[in-house]
């Protein structure tokens, strides 16, 4: 028996139905089979009457629906698949980002190690007072710039032409090292004799 | 004149294609079934056997899908899908190593209804049956109905004519030519009512 719906069902594939009812009928349709059915049919006499070289599409609708529907689950997987394979890709990262640091402390040690050690001398002063009376230390270090810094066997001679050469700074606050027993020794000929010349480097 | 109380066809295919950007496949179920033969007759203007046409269809709204989230409305939904056709379709006869006839193909013009012989192809002969059956059921069905009835569904779906249009072309109320279209889709749908009816129980007889 013919309903009022599908009636409207009717007017409302033409646009000739009122806005108010259209909305309600078209959530009708997304719901109710029955009328949807009454929908596909009344399409398909359309598309019977339509048709022109092509062949009269019949369920076109619903092979549409179940590629989309088979596309979604495909890509829901692969986000699981994803989401659960982060532990993974977490500890993959943690594992590289400890090789860089190892990496990089290594690096650091072995250029720190070439400019404040010397085979020659274990350990240096750090302070200006240190620098003048060396408490333990085989040497005193006084702001070295890494182009002196190892070069203890320099003559003072020569360490004025580097520093000269390097924008002529005065000595007393130029960068360098001293060995301590050069610095003793310096410290006993001034005491001895001020006016004498300074005594031979160690390694000259 | 128009009834702006009414949701006119653009309407309704722009309150569908909203449901659709929500989320909602069902109500793009709908617009595939508005639009899926008109499609295929497009489609048709490049590819003449029929099982293509039917899968390059099925990609075309596939295409206008995943398309549709970018859809803002500046043409008419048709227009919009008929491009995408008129590509899907070109694209399938390249990526296939054919040579694309230079077919100039207006959308109105895929519109119209022809009676050009249909071009049968390649098809699965349970297809071919069940498509000719179901034509047989439907042309025999338009041929039975009455007159009036016929000629306004004619006018209806074939020359795009409103129901205003056509009151005043059969010369009656508007409220008889909306009576009328309803009765003559009404009398071929339990036609092919029936026809389902057979095919599922021929179906349940041979499971």
């Amino acid at each position: 028996m013919s309903t009022k719906s599908d009636q409207h069902i009717s007017q409302l594939m033409d646009g000739e139905l009122e806005k108010d009812c259209s909305r309600f009928l078209l959530k009708r349709l997304q719901s109710d089979n029955k009328l949807k059915q009454k929908w596909e049919n009344y399409h398909l006499l359309r598309n019977a009457l339509q048709q022109n070289q092509a062949p009269l599409i019949v369920g076109l609708s619903e092979k549409v629906s179940k590629q989309l529907n088979a596309q979604q689950k495909t890509a829901t997987n692969k986000a699981k698949t994803s989401v659960q394979s982060w532990p993974k890709a977490l500890l993959g990262s943690v594992i590289a980002a400890s090789v860089a640091l190892v990496a990089v402390f290594s690096l650091t040690n072995q250029s720190t190690e070439g400019l404040t050690t010397s085979p020659n001398h274990g350990s240096y002063a750090k302070t200006s007072a240190q620098l003048i009376a060396p408490p333990t230390a085989y040497a005193a270090r006084a702001e070295q710039a890494p182009s002196i810094a190892g070069r203890s066997h320099f003559t003072p001679e020569v360490r004025q032409y580097i520093i000269q050469s390097n924008g002529g700074h005065r000595i007393e606050s130029l960068p360098h090292y001293y060995s301590a027993e050069y610095l003793n020794r310096l410290q006993k000929e001034r005491q001895k004799s001020p006016n004498s010349s300074p005594p031979t480097p160690i390694g000259e | 004149m128009k009834n702006d109380t009414n949701m006119s066809e653009a309407d309704l295919d722009a309150t569908l294609v909203a449901d659709v950007k929500k989320g909602d496949v069902k109500a793009f179920e709908l617009l595939v079934e508005r639009y899926q033969q008109r499609v295929a007759n497009v489609i048709a203007k490049f590819i003449r056997d029929h099982h293509e046409i039917q899968d390059v269809a099925q990609e075309v709204f596939i295409k206008v899908y995943r398309a549709l989230p970018n859809f803002r409305g500046d043409s008419s939904f048709y227009t919009w899908i008929y491009r995408i056709a008129v590509n899907t379709a070109k694209n399938h006869l390249v990526a296939k190593g054919r040579r694309i006839q230079s077919v100039q193909v207006e959308p109105e013009e895929a519109e119209v209804f022809s009676t050009e012989e249909d071009n049968h192809g390649a098809d699965t002969p349970d297809a071919v049956y069940a498509r000719g059956e179901l034509e047989t059921v439907l042309s025999e069905a338009i041929a039975s109905l009455p007159d009036d009835l016929r000629k306004a569904l004619v006018l209806r779906e074939i020359d795009g004519l409103s129901y205003e249009q056509i009151a005043t072309a059969m010369n009656c109320p508007i409220g008889t030519v909306r009576s009328r279209i309803f009765r003559a889709r009404d009398a071929v749908e339990k036609s092919i009512q029936n026809l389902q009816e057979s095919a599922k129980q021929r179906t349940q007889h041979v499971n």
